[in-house]
């Protein structure tokens, strides 16, 4: 393999951002953030409602202004989005957002836009886009020709979630952020979509960045995930290993709290406490607060990402020295056998 | 054990634009005092409308016909027994819904929300009626509950909110809690915390809950006997892990079959149900689930398939009826 084909094509490097609001405490939403996505790689944000996860992918395509760090796709830097146009180069970075109804305009028919989009990738008018072109998008997203010549509110939610994607697609990507793609759709239309997006990934050697709170589902289809707690990541796991192996406190917790239809009747374990105020993040490490194994250092000394092996990180100091990932409470015994 | 809570023959019509409809087919179930009771179904097949009838909250123009006993009192219909009912709909039956930003009023303390209709039907004095907001509330883990009184909903999480939510709906100690959706808008960490009270609740204090979910994950962890709804009907019910182990409607194999496996690994291919849901207000002939139904035969496009119980599972499918006779 050349080094071209395994260079990443999207590297956000400590990327921050900050709100700032008036008379009150600045909230670092995304607090120092480095991550990197590879050609055809589907990567997985996971986190919990306020954990700034939508903020990073916001700012990754440059629609928040970032307060510190870098964005760069394919070796170019991404500058936040001005009233001038983006360079074309940058279109092949597109995003799709939670709610397809509101991010297709109700009042155009469904190829009129897709044509608009086609035109805008190759710099040409929307005339001279041909029927044909239209007609490939939608079956590439799985979508009847016909589709073209009707209104966004004559779909449902998850063909509406296709159409928003083909739309996308439209651009040529090479990247494709999705904030909470599956998150307004039901069961069934949550597993077509999801298929979808990995068939898509495959075929067109497409990398995509899944923003989630549903562990479940993303670990279902991407190739790797990171775990964000409170603007930063807590862990970087294949998803292959995430389920088995999770090595930061905080991802054990997530996977605990999420209740199996096994007709057990067992109840999921609750995470003590609430997610901390942004603007008054705890000292030291940001879970402490909440984790079942903290330790003195982590109410004083905020852990960094540790390469804890398998082209893992945590940012956990149980996985300090480690050779190979551990769980925390494995961890934890192996520290407490060392002290004693 | 008697049921407390017993459904009959319970339909639903609705107006809509084109005419009366019949939304909600016949539903059978019944309810036992400590209970979790389950309700599954995706939207729109007439999981909520069902319990919406019992506190008289259809929506205008809808009727509902059958019958509804609390207690073996009739609560619905002409032959009601009235102050049965003004009881079971003031006290002795609470409701919660999915989303607790919108069912707590935002300009009102949590006190006066807690406080008002305890006061009205138990005749607390305000502050006998706010020492009792103050226990609640510890029994729902919000911390210092004398200050949350003062408090409005905005200055608390989403969990905390819903779990105030909950402790009004406590306030007169009901008999029966019926939760919808409750933690739907809540994260998998808040999630948890709700389930564990709900369950906590009905060992503590004897209280059955009738659960409405189309998560059969948060079914499985705390339900005892379940109903499945597809379009109107209940197409499925039983012992919860029966059901859950031992599906026997293919709307319940495919639900189970579209859920991501916990530890499947990567890419993994979601199986998903062919298809969109039937609409209850214009559902195919037949069995409504007919067009997506892998099993489907002719008869499945005319009959409506009957629910027949097998002992304390009951099933509307003849198809994997007759494929259980063939294994025995």
């Amino acid at each position: 393999m050349s080094v071209a084909v395994d260079a990443p094509v999207l590297e956000i490097e400590d990327l921050e951002v900050v709100y700032e609001r008036r008379g009150r405490d600045p909230v670092r939403a995304v607090a120092g953030v480095s991550l990197s996505v590879r050609r055809g790689q589907i990567l997985g944000l996971v986190g919990e409602s306020g954990c700034g996860k939508s903020t990073l992918a916001r700012a990754v395509v440059g629609l928040e202004q970032r307060a510190a760090g870098q964005v760069r796709f394919e070796g170019a830097e991404v500058a936040p989005l001005t009233r001038r146009a983006r360079p074309a180069q940058q279109t092949r970075l597109q995003m799709v957002f939670q709610n397809p109804f509101s991010s297709l305009n109700p009042r155009r028919k469904i190829g009129a836009q897709l044509r608009e989009a086609l035109a805008m990738a190759v710099g040409a008018e929307s005339g001279r886009v041909s029927d044909a072109r239209v007609t490939e998008l939608l079956e590439q997203v799985g979508m009847p020709a016909s589709a073209a010549e009707r209104y966004p509110h004559q779909f449902s939610g998850g063909q509406r979630q296709r159409i928003a994607i083909a739309r996308a697609l439209a651009a040529g990507p090479s990247v494709i952020v999705l904030d909470e793609p599956l998150s307004s759709l039901d069961a069934s239309a949550q597993a077509q979509i999801a298929n979808l997006l990995v068939r898509l990934s495959r075929e067109l050697d497409l990398a995509l960045v899944l923003i989630s709170h549903d562990l479940a589902i993303v670990q279902h289809i991407v190739d790797e995930v990171a775990v964000m707690y409170l603007g930063k990541l807590v862990e970087t796991v294949p998803s292959g290993e995430l389920w088995e192996r999770p090595a930061h406190p905080y991802t054990e917790a997530l996977i605990g709290s999420i209740p199996r239809a096994d007709g057990e009747r067992t109840l999921p374990v609750a995470l003590e406490g609430e997610v901390p105020d942004p603007s008054a993040p705890p000292a030291g490490c940001r879970f402490h607060p909440r984790c079942p194994y903290a330790m003195d250092r982590c109410r004083v000394e905020e852990p960094p990402a540790l390469d804890v092996g398998g082209g893992r990180t945590a940012a956990c100091w149980l996985q300090e020295g480690a050779q190979t990932p551990r769980r925390p409470a494995e961890a934890a015994a192996a520290l407490a056998a060392r002290v004693a | 054990m008697t049921a407390l809570l017993t459904l009959e023959d319970l339909s639903i019509r609705l107006a809509t634009p084109r005419g009366p409809r019949t939304v909600v087919h016949r539903v059978d179930l019944e309810v036992e005092a400590g209970q979790i009771y389950g309700i599954a179904g995706e939207s729109g097949s007439g999981k909520t409308l069902t319990m919406l009838s019992l506190l008289g909250l259809l929506p205008r123009g809808g009727v509902a016909s059958g019958s509804a006993r609390f207690d073996g009192r009739e609560v619905l219909g002409s032959g009601a027994d009235a102050s049965a009912r003004r009881a079971l709909r003031g006290r002795d039956l609470a409701m919660v819904f999915q989303d607790p930003m919108t069912s707590l009023h935002p300009m009102l303390t949590v006190g006066k929300q807690m406080t008002e209709h305890a006061r009205r039907h138990l005749k607390l004095s305000k502050k006998d009626a706010e020492a009792r907001a103050v226990q609640m509330l510890a029994d729902v883990r919000i911390p210092d509950g004398e200050a949350a009184l003062h408090a409005y909903p905005h200055e608390f999480s989403g969990g905390m909110r819903q779990r105030i939510a909950i402790a009004i709906a406590l306030m007169c100690e009901p008999r029966v809690l019926i939760a919808d959706e409750p933690t739907t808008a809540l994260d998998v960490t808040v999630q948890a915390g709700i389930l564990r009270l709900l369950d906590r609740l009905r060992r503590e204090k004897g209280m059955s809950v009738v659960m409405i979910t189309h998560d059969l994950g948060v079914m499985s962890s705390i339900a005892e006997r379940m109903s499945v709804m597809y379009a109107g009907r209940v197409i499925e019910s039983g012992d919860a892990a029966d059901v859950l182990k031992r599906p026997g409607h293919p709307y319940t194999r495919a639900l189970l079959g579209a859920l991501p496996h916990p530890g499947a690994g990567a890419q993994t291919e979601l199986r998903s149900i062919p298809g969109i849901p039937a609409s209850p207000l214009d559902p195919p002939p037949g069995c409504a689930f007919h067009p997506r139904c892998p099993l489907a035969v002719d008869s499945c496009r005319v009959d409506v398939p009957a629910l027949i119980a097998d002992g304390d599972h009951a099933v509307a499918c003849p198809v994997t009826m007759t494929e259980k006779e063939a294994v025995a």
